[in-house]
């Protein structure tokens, strides 16, 4: 029975791969322990980045007093007084807090991007590992249909179309958060690494209309739309996820009507 | 028999299945909302700063700020300011009321839209644990009907 089993298995043919661009996520549909392993790795690597530069460049920036650290005319005459008062050896050089403040700021705008495109692989390979299940379940239902006597047993129903929008919702998803990490990262070699490339005290007496405003006003709208655009881009992925659920309980559904249909044909009754 | 007979129906649809959309189109909705807002605040944000100077944003309705404060800093920033007017409407392109105004709101607004976005989030996450819950009854649905079907099947 087992060997019968075997080779009714061997002659059940899957359905055919998708047009492109489904094509992608089918062929990409089996690895997806990989792609999740993938983005935990990158979440990983982040949190590294967070340990070893993000915080110490923070650690850095403020280990001396706010005139000091802002550059202020005074800065190294303050700095001789802090160190005279408190005992405590502070970096006289404004630059050192410059570079400081310069590295925390880029670290701080594109990293925040990536561990999310991270995220979003893990909930790329939830999606796709659902749409697997239900590949599974489609083709055990085919097995099941093969054993059945061919005069009572129920038409193998259409794939439905639904598993369509789920690709797409979330090739959009990852794509949206591929294109927030580009986005992050224009920002942060660009606007945010000529503003704060200054010390506080120049960024504090610039004015309307000069080039650092501008960096500055960019800086400030990026903060308050990137976002709730990760969280948009996110969203696509859930709805993605929440379409591979809906067709493997349509599958089930369905596999269960067709069983039914089956028995009562096959018993004569209703 | 007749018990057979029950079981052998298919599964129904189940009443988590009925529901589950209601917060996945919500989640939907708020998320939406939320980008929207953010794009709103991006707009007014760049306008607040980049065409106000930090020296006239400090100053917006510094006249109202007790005098003296009891620190030196900021009696020095009122002095000073109360001494520049010029300067003021020279570097800022919004009354001190809109600069206030702008600041409160650019201050205040994210610090609700986050959490507002993260009811998004989770309306979705309801929604999915509504329709995984919705499984285990449609998998023993599946059992009892399959059982009954199989012995058909083998009499192939």
């Amino acid at each position: 029975m087992a060997q019968r089993t075997g080779t009714l298995l061997d002659t059940i043919q899957d359905d055919p791969k998708g047009p492109f661009p489904f094509i992608i996520p089918e062929v990409m549909m089996p690895i997806f322990p990989l792609i999740a392993l993938m983005g935990w790795m990158i979440v990983g690597v982040m949190v590294l980045i967070g340990i070893f530069f993000l915080s110490p460049a923070f650690e850095d920036y403020f280990s001396a007093p706010k005139a000091v650290r802002e550059g202020a005319p005074s800065a190294a005459q303050v700095a001789q007084e802090y160190q005279a008062a408190t005992g405590v050896e502070v970096n006289t050089d404004i630059q050192f807090y410059v570079d400081a403040q310069h590295e925390a700021h880029i670290i701080e705008t594109w990293v925040p991007q990536v561990k999310f495109l991270g995220l979003g692989f893990g909930l790329m390979a939830i999606a796709m590992g659902l749409g697997t299940i239900a590949k599974r379940l489609r083709r055990m239902g085919k097995l099941v249909n093969a054993h059945m006597n061919p005069q009572f047993a129920p038409p193998i129903p259409e794939q439905p179309l639904r598993r369509r929008f789920q690709q797409l919702s979330v090739m959009m998803g990852i794509m949206m958060l591929m294109a927030a990490v580009v986005v992050g990262l224009i920002i942060a070699f660009g606007a945010t690494s000529d503003y704060w490339s200054n010390p506080q005290a120049v960024l504090n007496a610039a004015l309307p209309g000069s080039e650092l405003m501008d960096n500055f006003s960019t800086i400030q709208g990026y903060k308050m739309w990137n976002g709730p655009f990760r969280m948009l881009s996110m969203s696509f992925l859930f709805i993605g996820i929440t379409i591979g659920l809906t067709v493997i309980i349509y599958v089930l559904r369905i596999q269960s009507e067709i069983l039914v249909q089956f028995y009562a044909r096959s018993t004569g009754r209703r | 028999m007749a018990a057979r007979t029950n079981i052998l129906r298919p599964a129904a649809r189940p009443w988590q299945y009925n529901v589950y959309w209601i917060f996945t189109i919500g989640g939907t909705m708020i998320i939406m909302i939320g980008f929207i807002i953010g794009i709103i605040l991006s707009r007014q944000a760049g306008g607040y700063w980049s065409d106000n100077s930090k020296f006239a944003r400090d100053c917006a309705l510094i006249e109202q700020a007790p005098q003296p404060s009891g620190f030196a800093a900021t009696d020095a920033l009122i002095e000073n300011c109360l001494s520049n007017p010029d300067r003021i409407a020279a570097e800022s392109a919004s009354s001190p009321q809109e600069l206030q105004d702008d600041l409160s709101q650019l201050a205040s607004w994210p610090k609700w839209v986050k959490p507002f976005v993260f009811v998004g989030v989770m309306s979705f996450m309801v929604g999915i644990a509504l329709e995984f819950s919705s499984i285990p009854k449609l998998l023993q649905n599946r059992g009892r009907v399959m059982g009954a079907a199989y012995t058909q099947i083998v009499k192939r």
